[in-house]
């Protein structure tokens, strides 16, 4: 599956980053296509296109804060998660996709 | 820029004591060794340490912590690894105790974001599990300054 994905923390200067390479390297353990745009304090790094996300399956939003430009996910199947949950079972956070993300309006 | 520019000898610590080896008293020597590497007062370093900490635990697992801190007045951006003689309650989010702590202390306005993504490539590093690994593996400064330096490929 291709999912894409944003993460933020409050400081921007180390869980962001720290958030979106455990995203990409468990999501393509686990098979999936994944681009994560990562909202730190050196601005985004590789911001997601509209392209992106039409072609995404499943949108993973990972912040303790608030994400930039969530409107963009509108019609998206999206799960919101913690950056902790991450953190600690990124695999955990994929295989619980199809259950629990939502249609975001 | 490189990890170089941000990380010296002079800023690894190791086989500091705790009293109580528990996180504030941690974050308090943290602090105390972070001043002696910068313009900045230890009081100024600890209250955004902890400032940091109360907004999530930055125990991210596997016995490393990074608190981290951005500061208005800083001069000089730096790293200062803190190892420590016993490990530390951290309220990590996998629960184990912290047995090295990794300090980022970045100015408010990098204003060529160099320093940011020299951070922003070691942070993605500590996912790296034979990094983190070598890390807490190592016996004294120098090993973990040669284990950093290779990792980041400046070795």
């Amino acid at each position: 599956m291709k999912i894409v994905g944003v993460t933020k923390c409050p400081v921007g200067i180390a869980y962001t980053y720290l958030a979106a390479e455990k995203l990409k390297q468990a999501g393509e353990k686990l098979g999936h296509e994944i681009k994560i745009e990562a909202q730190g304090a050196l601005g985004m790094e590789t911001p997601l296109t509209m392209e992106d996300i039409q072609q995404a399956d499943y949108v993973i939003l990972a912040a303790d804060t608030a994400v930039a430009g969530k409107d963009r996910f509108a019609g998206k199947k999206v799960l919101e998660v913690s950056l902790q949950a991450i953190i600690k079972n990124a695999a955990g956070v994929f295989n619980s996709l199809a259950g629990c993300a939502k249609m975001m309006k | 820029m490189k990890i170089k520019d941000l990380l010296s000898k002079e800023n690894i610590f190791f086989g500091v004591q705790v009293p109580g080896n528990d996180k504030k008293h941690a974050l308090k020597e943290i602090s105390k060794l972070c001043a002696k590497c910068s313009n900045l007062s230890e009081h100024t370093l600890y209250k955004t340490f902890l400032g940091r900490e109360k907004v999530e635990s930055t125990g991210f697992g596997s016995g490393v912590a990074i608190p981290h801190a951005k500061l208005d007045r800083l001069k000089e951006p730096f790293i200062a690894i803190v190892h420590f003689a016993e490990p530390v309650n951290w309220d990590s989010i996998d629960g184990k105790p912290v047995e090295v702590a990794i300090a980022l202390v970045m100015p408010t306005v990098d204003k060529d974001n160099t320093h940011l993504q020299v951070l922003s490539y070691f942070s993605r590093k500590l996912v790296d599990e034979s990094f983190i690994d070598r890390l807490l593996k190592a016996e004294d400064k120098d090993q973990m300054y040669q284990c950093v330096l290779e990792e980041m490929g400046e070795d």
